[in-house]
């Protein structure tokens, strides 16, 4: 049953002499599911398109169904029946379901006419290979994340997909979600369909792959059996050092009166009765799943859903919230969980971005702004951060998903809120990075801000919150201090509340 | 049904009828025949230059150049016939008008695919140059001389209205020419992939290039179509007016995007209808003449279409908002 | 990278060339150089007028050239005289698109020490000196006469102005309306409306007017296209013989109208002579001669002109009589 589908040998690239690629050799199984795991760098994307035949290979080999290629066109490589899903799964967000995953072959055969018929035809018959009942007309931008990739899975599986490449999947998913991602991608397997599952999610990878290629700088540094392998020694491989987790010094929040007092916080139909505290110095996790409320209940501390009912005290005052600004003033700043979308704006310099929050602090009495102020200010943070930049001028976009993510910290950190309200913070961040976020989290709380976090990522939760809040049905479920529950007994409790 | 309740251009259909509701109650004339054949008169030629917008938006692109094609493809056209001393019809000139702004349209795409620029950046001086053109090696004055065949072109009617008191008028044979045209726009972009794949570019131009569309030939057929659209658009509107005039539509560049934009289709790209965009460049033509009918005089006319367009673009837009609100998490995929 | 940079010199080309056809100077400072400044180089009316620089030219041995945007706008109008401010010229004639907008800039070209001239401006600010080819009551007065003539004195009638702002239609309306109202009781005005300088404005404004007010039994335009467009919409629904329709225009543009009656009277003066003696006006101001009350500008129309100080202190030429052009007269005026 081990039969070869893909050999990669010895391939090399190089961008203007510096090396993506150094010798990388490797095969993939029908049937089996690679994890292949790496940095940003490491050369992962590099060779995902070199196996889509959208870069050539300066180096090497490839063998594909045992037909020796020097190197492939992208229509050569989906002849061959191999199909990438990138990260923003190549949909149009505009058009139906139907079209999304019909679409390609009427493109495919040359057609200039679409028959409509054979496009619903065919998207049923993709969606029903992936087992779901996602609705053909509806507009695919408007569904869920999830969903999302089930479409472009069964647009790929219509294309007799043989190796699908999953770049990133579960980036924009819940815990729940991705359980069910999984589910999929285990019954491709039963189908004889090989996936190559490229993530920096070690433990999602460890979970759902055969085996484990690991790269780093260019080269593959692993490649074993997932069940040998453990987290630890993944992470070493990854980064080249050992990340100790468990390291991260605790500052035991003050007995002092509370920093920020929530009493009964309703709104319909997201929460209700929402009470809690948060003393200063410290991190409060707030979890659950998808449709607990706990987003909802963040954008309302925030203003931008504001509460129906209830209060919210801060540093023993009574504020009212009904919009952002009414948050800013009164020093809560929050960032988004897609820090793409909603946080910056990524065709602007850095400076800019960075000075959002405080353009008023830095404006002088005619509301200008100075621009040797804005530089000054911008580079202080980019220091303090550490982002990785030539210039603060650059625009976000040529930065690293981990090195936005810090834009984004700072551009909030910049207007010194007493409380700052985090969600999904290292969402799509790669190991290094995440670390180094922790440790600011960390650092913040010690200088005196209250923090509370929003995410499902169990690790995190464990390794940075001084007590985690489980929401669940718009509720407050339970409440765990850190101390006294592990990263299983956590995760028990988060899936529990599927049922 | 509920689906066509929620679209836009229900939206747009339901508020132009209270606008008319609302005219016609001030003066029951405007539902006479003549005002509606009036009205739809001045709607063919807008709408036919903004079906050529229309696909330009959906692709995700603006061009503000077709004005200027549609005057330099009817002006020199009529120049060049009446040259040759031609003496007939229309049929001639939408002809030659035609291969005129094709060709135009052509060119537009070859620069903007061959040195990848955006259509907008390229159509501000693709406008000039073609009014430029006109001025330059055509002609600066308006022209009035007609040939006998286009002579009595802007009343002949396929019905006929005698009104006792406001005279005569009639539906304007060029009604057929926006009906072939509208239809087939409407087919290209349901049933064809050239028109599957402006939906499909104006959604996400990458991913469109990734799927396997011919971005390129897609961009010039588009322009090649919106010029012809523009040709025709200046031929019958200087048929209508009996002249032919160098810088026509000059400055209403906006205007028709306004109404594109009205009935539907959205300014980034991936959405908009046939039909939205002729109920949007109607809905403009009743707002605009609608206040003669209700007796506003000139002074007051500019503030209130200006007052009525604002609050009509903020209609959908808050809609959308509060249906974003409630949308912010499917309830629903917890089943 | 040979693209990027082909397209930057394209699309440099694109805009630079497009510029220059706008604003170059038409020849080099010899002597002297008038430059003339109209509403819009496009309009037949300002192609009359710029026969009479060119002769005025050749007469007198100055440089003369007639400049404007493509399209009546008081901005690019300005820009068009910021243009011409620093190359040197001796005098500018300039035409007003809007009177209150253009001050400034005809004070900055003053400071340059520019003679300037305005025309249709009897209201100017800024200017040496304003010529008008006849008082502008007067002639409002005497189109209302017409115009009462031809309804036998009673009936509504409908005003046209080019636009709200422009001073010399309003100031002819308002005189024609005070002027009804005194010598013409039993006649009413409905009210004045703006044609936007465009005749299809004018066109579609008077077929809704007609349903609106079905007895409207005259018509007075201000801009040379209000006659043309309001004639057209009463020529179509076959309402020629009910309707009196006068106004300033010129026979290029109502010449068919004319002889087909829909128009009854068009009311004009030469504006090649009105050119001419605006830049005799300089010349002679240049020459250090006094500008006298009688004098003989040398033109048709400006054999003894008459001067009076407007408001703001700027004297204001008159040249006496306008043309009425109809059907039996109309060889006579090749404009």
């Amino acid at each position: 049953m081990r039969e070869e589908l893909i050999r990669v040998e010895h391939v090399s690239k190089y961008f203007a002499g510096v090396k993506a690629l150094d010798d990388v050799s490797f095969s993939i199984n029908r049937g089996e599911i690679r994890g292949l795991v790496g940095e940003n760098g490491s050369g992962k994307s590099t060779m995902i398109k070199i196996i889509a035949g959208v870069y050539e290979p300066d180096r090497g080999d490839i063998y594909i169904n045992g037909k020796h290629y020097k190197r492939l066109t992208p229509i050569a490589s989906i002849q061959e029946g191999i199909q990438v899903i990138y990260q923003d799964f190549s949909l149009f967000p505009n058009l139906t379901v139907a079209e999304n995953i019909g679409i390609n072959r009427v493109i495919s055969k040359g057609g200039r006419v679409v028959n409509w018929k054979e496009v619903y035809e065919s998207a049923k018959e993709g969606l029903s290979r992936v087992g779901t009942d996602i609705s053909l007309d509806a507009i695919t931008g408007k569904l869920p994340a999830a969903d999302r990739q089930i479409i472009a899975i069964a647009r790929a599986l219509l294309e007799d997909a043989r190796l699908i490449i999953m770049d990133e999947p579960t980036t924009a998913l819940t815990q729940r979600e991705i359980q069910y991602l999984f589910k999929t991608i285990k019954d491709l397997k039963k189908q004889g369909i090989s996936i190559l599952f490229v993530s920096h999610k070690l433990n999602e990878v460890k979970e759902i792959s055969d085996s484990v290629l690991i790269f780093r700088d260019g080269k593959k540094v692993l490649d074993q059996e997932a069940e040998e392998l453990d987290i630890k020694t993944m992470e070493y491989y990854m980064t080249g050092r050992r990340i100790d987790t468990s390291s991260i010094a605790y500052s035991e929040p003050e007995e002092a009166p509370p920093l920020l007092k929530v009493k009964n916080l309703n709104l319909n139909p997201y929460f209700s009765g929402i009470s809690f505290e948060l003393k200063p110095k410290e991190v409060l996790g707030i979890t659950g799943l998808l449709g607990s409320g706990r987003t909802e209940l963040a954008l309302s501390l925030f203003g931008e859903l504001p509460a129906e009912s209830g209060e919210i005290w801060l540093e023993g005052k009574e504020i009212f919230i009904r919009r952002n600004q009414d948050a800013i003033k009164e020093g809560i700043a929050y960032v988004p969980e897609d820090r793409i979308n909603e946080g910056l704006f990524l065709e602007q310099p850095i400076s800019d971005n960075l000075i959002v929050t405080i353009a008023d602090y830095l404006a002088s009495k005619l509301g200008i702004i100075s621009n040797q102020a804005k530089l000054k200010t911008a580079e202080e943070w980019v220091d303090r951060l550490e982002i990785k930049t030539p210039s603060v001028e650059n625009p976000v976009s040529s930065l690293s998903g981990g090195n936005q993510q810090r834009v984004v910290l700072a551009k909030w950190l910049a207007s010194n809120p007493k409380l700052l309200i985090l969600n999904g913070p290292t969402v799509g961040v790669d190991v290094g990075s995440k670390t180094a976020i922790h440790e600011l989290i960390r650092d913040l709380a010690k200088q005196g801000m209250g923090i509370i976090l929003i995410s499902d990522d169990i690790p995190e939760l464990i390794q940075t919150c001084n007590r985690i809040l489980l929401m669940r049905n718009g509720k407050i479920a339970e409440e765990f201090q850190r101390e006294k529950v592990n990263e299983e007994e956590l995760h028990r409790h988060l899936v529990a509340a599927k049922s | 049904m509920k689906k066509i309740l929620n679209s836009h251009e229900f939206v747009v259909f339901l508020i132009l009828v209270i606008i008319s509701i609302v005219i016609g109650l001030r003066n029951p004339l405007f539902f006479s025949a003549s005002a509606i054949f009036d009205i739809i008169r001045g709607s063919i030629v807008y709408c036919i230059m903004a079906l050529g917008v229309l696909m330009v938006l959906i692709s995700g692109n603006v061009d503000i150049s077709f004005v200027a094609i549609a005057a330099m493809a009817s002006y020199s056209t009529h120049m060049l016939l009446l040259g040759l001393g031609y003496t007939g019809g229309i049929g001639l000139y939408l002809v030659i008008a035609i291969f005129f702004g094709l060709l135009v349209g052509l060119a537009m795409a070859f620069i903007t695919t061959q040195f990848n620029l955006p259509i907008f950046y390229v159509s501000l001086g693709y406008q000039t140059l073609w009014y430029g053109f006109n001025l330059f090696f055509v002609g600066r004055a308006m022209n009035f001389d007609l040939p006998e065949g286009l002579v009595g072109y802007y009343s002949r009617f396929l019905v006929r209205v005698k009104d006792p008191v406001a005279g005569e008028t009639g539906l304007h044979v060029s009604v057929i020419y926006l009906l072939v045209i509208a239809i087939f726009i409407w087919w290209l972009l349901k049933y064809t992939t050239f028109g599957r794949g402006l939906y499909a570019m104006g959604g996400n131009r990458e991913v469109a290039i990734r799927a396997g569309f011919n971005v390129k030939s897609i961009t010039y057929l588009m322009l090649a179509l919106s010029g012809g659209l523009a040709a025709v658009a200046g031929v019958i509107q200087s048929a209508y007016s009996r002249f032919f005039n160098p810088v026509l539509f000059m400055g209403q560049d906006l205007d028709v995007i306004a109404a594109v934009v009205i009935g539907g289709a959205a300014i980034t790209g991936g959405r908009g209808s046939v039909i939205g965009t002729i109920l949007g460049v109607v809905l403009i033509q009743v707002l605009n003449r609608g206040l003669i009918f209700m007796g506003v005089s000139a002074e007051w006319q500019k503030m209130v279409v200006g007052l009525v367009l604002i609050i009509f673009v903020s209609i959908p837009a808050i809609a959308e908002r509060r249906q974003g609100r409630l949308k912010y998490f499917p309830v629903s995929k917890e089943k | 990278m040979v693209k990027k940079i082909l397209s930057t010199v394209l699309v440099f080309t694109l805009i630079a060339g497009f510029m220059f056809f706008g604003a170059q100077p038409k020849a080099v400072a010899q002597d002297l150089v008038f430059a003339t400044v109209v509403k819009s180089v496009a309009f037949n009316w300002f192609l009359r007028m710029e026969e009479g620089i060119l002769q005025f030219g050749e007469d007198y041995g100055v440089t003369t050239f007639m400049e404007g945007p493509s399209v009546a706008d008081s901005a690019q109008q300005i820009a068009v005289i910021e243009n011409l401010i620093p190359q040197g010229i001796d005098a500018l004639i300039n035409v007003p698109h809007g009177v209150k907008e253009q001050e400034p800039v005809q004070k900055k070209a003053m400071d340059a020490g520019i003679i300037v001239i305005t025309h249709e401006a009897s209201f100017v600010e800024n200017a040496h000196y304003d010529l008008e080819a006849f008082d502008n009551k007067a002639y409002g007065e005497e189109m209302m006469r017409e115009l009462a003539t031809r309804m036998g004195e009673k009936g509504k009638y409908v005003q046209f102005v080019g636009s709200l702002t422009n001073a010399s239609h309003n100031e002819w309306m308002d005189a024609a309306l005070a002027y009804q109202q005194e010598h013409y009781p039993e006649m009413e005005s409905i009210g004045r409306y703006e044609s936007k300088d465009d005749q299809e404005v004018a066109y579609n404004t008077m077929k809704d007017l007609l349903k609106t007010y079905s007895d409207i039994r005259g018509v007075l335009g201000s801009a040379a296209g209000d006659v043309v467009g309001a004639g057209r919409a009463i020529e179509e629904m076959g309402l020629s013989d009910q309707i009196a329709v006068v106004g300033t225009s010129i026979p290029s543009y109502a010449g068919e109208l004319l002889k087909t009656g829909a128009v009854d009277l068009a009311m004009t003066w030469d504006p090649a002579t009105a050119g001419y003696a605006a830049n005799v006006v300089a010349y002679k101001i240049i020459q250090g001669e006094e500008i006298t009350e009688g004098m003989d500008l040398g033109v048709p129309g400006y054999e003894s002109i008459k001067i009076i100080e407007n408001e703001n202190g700027v004297p204001v030429i008159y040249g006496s009589g306008w043309a009425k052009i109809d059907a039996t007269n109309m060889d006579q005026y090749p404009f």
